[in-house]
């Protein structure tokens, strides 16, 4: 039936597209974990994204695809500041706190640096009907986040007792295996040129820990503290976008 | 064609000579420092940072000496060495620096003694310098240990004075008005001593 409308396009069935775009996506779980570490990830509830690199090949209607996008939020300029804030808030009772964060020298923002990264890569299913397009995706991939160290040097009111605080996490970039099913609705405005919207739905387990140890200069006697990042998250990313056709 | 051949070996010994001079260094100029005299003072270290005590009250938890190592130049040594260009050198190629001031004398002892009482255990006249411990790379540790640490080389120029902070770990039992005595002997069989103000630990 399929085959029998796309013969009567005046169109050539695609072959080969190019799909850059640009959106926004929401994680549906709430984003705080209300540890000390929260501001040492790139996590964040509410991203913009750009898919630059973005192309897919088609065998008939069936077709591969494989895209990067780069996901950034301008709360995440400051997050050594947050940090700091958080630590001097915890331990300014009864110490002088002096905070030191690998996110101190990381953070220099920018908007066209992804903060968040998304690799997918998989099977997709096209119709084409007159200049109307709708791509059907089943994508596998990777979200990929950072995480920085922390340190903070206590030193309390009133002695000579200083404690030395470090949070580090288990690895530094934290990769998330990704299911990623998304839609694509096209509408061809010239003969190379699509104009299309994308949806995109993300699940993935988020899964790491940052350790926080306390240790005493002294007696070098340290208290240790896990925090555990475990969330199955849901993000959907709405989006706008072009296809330039290559063949 | 002989001309040929002079400037083939013209060439080479030039190009050697800058691939040469890329680690070819100034031999550095040694210098040599030792302590002249000492300096004591009382510390407060109640606030984030110590500072020298004006008023010589502080809190006994808090308690700290200050030893200023004034510095004196007492000799150089340079080593002369045979080079074909001793006029070309490069200065990158992790050339040593050219200045350095190296100790000629290191401290064999370093030891506290307490004038009045300090507590059931060191009563006046006692040593007290294991109650003491000096910051050293984020960590805290006993003088013992300190004085086994490879002696400051200074790069291009040597301070007048060089400060050692020691801080009291172990507040004493009997409050009140505290005297120290601070000895060093050198490793050239000098004994420098000074004793503190009198300090009000409370």
């Amino acid at each position: 039936m399929i085959l029998s409308i796309s013969a009567q396009d005046p169109y050539k069935p695609i072959k080969w597209v190019i799909r850059p775009s640009v959106g926004e996506t929401f994680t549906i779980n709430k984003k705080n974990f209300g540890f000390i570490t929260d501001n040492l990830t790139t996590y964040a509830s509410q991203t913009y994204y750009w898919e630059v690199l973005s192309t897919t090949l088609f065998y008939r209607n069936w077709g591969i695809e494989f895209f990067v996008s780069g996901n950034q939020n301008k709360q995440l300029k400051n997050r050594f500041d947050k940090f700091s804030n958080r630590v001097t808030d915890e331990y300014s009772d009864r110490y002088y706190v002096t905070v030191s964060s690998g996110c101190e020298f990381s953070e220099n923002y920018t908007p066209f640096a992804g903060s968040i990264d998304k690799f997918s890569l998989g099977p997709v299913y096209k119709i084409e009907k007159n200049r109307t397009i709708f791509l059907f995706r089943s994508l596998l991939g990777i979200t990929s986040i950072t995480s920085d160290w922390g340190s903070a040097v206590l030193k309390e009111k009133g002695t000579n007792t200083i404690l030395d605080a470090s949070w580090t996490s288990n690895k530094v970039g934290k990769d998330f295996f990704t299911f990623n099913p998304s839609f694509t609705i096209g509408y061809r405005i010239i003969r190379k040129i699509v104009l299309n919207f994308d949806f995109n739905y993300w699940l993935y387990n988020m899964e790491f820990s940052y350790t926080e140890t306390i240790k005493n200069r002294d007696t070098r006697a340290g208290v240790s503290t896990n925090y555990h990042y475990s969330r199955l998250l849901n993000e959907i990313s709405i989006g706008v976008g072009f296809m330039y056709i290559i063949k | 064609m002989k001309s040929k051949k002079v400037l083939i070996i013209i060439s080479t010994v030039f190009l050697l000579r800058v691939i040469i001079s890329c680690c070819d260094c100034v031999e550095p100029v040694e210098h040599k420092y030792s302590i002249e005299y000492i300096s004591v003072y009382n510390l407060d270290n109640s606030g984030q940072n110590p500072i020298i005590s004006e008023t010589n009250i502080v809190p006994s938890k808090a308690y700290g000496i200050q030893i200023d190592f004034s510095l004196i130049q007492v000799a150089i040594n340079q080593t002369n060495t045979f080079t074909i260009f001793p006029e070309a050198s490069a200065f990158d190629c992790f050339c040593p620096p050219s200045l350095q001031y190296t100790a000629k004398d290191s401290i064999i002892s370093l030891d506290i003694t307490t004038i009045n009482s300090f507590d059931s255990q060191h009563p006046s006249d006692s040593d007290v310098s294991n109650l003491f411990k000096v910051l050293y790379h984020n960590s805290y540790i006993t003088l013992q240990n300190y004085i086994k640490q490879p002696q400051v080389v200074y790069l291009f120029e040597k301070p007048e004075k060089v400060t050692l902070s020691l801080f009291l770990l172990q507040p004493p039992e009997i409050l009140g008005e505290h005297i120290f005595n601070i000895g060093i002997t050198l490793s050239d069989h000098r004994f420098l001593t000074m004793t503190t103000n009198p300090v009000t630990l409370q």
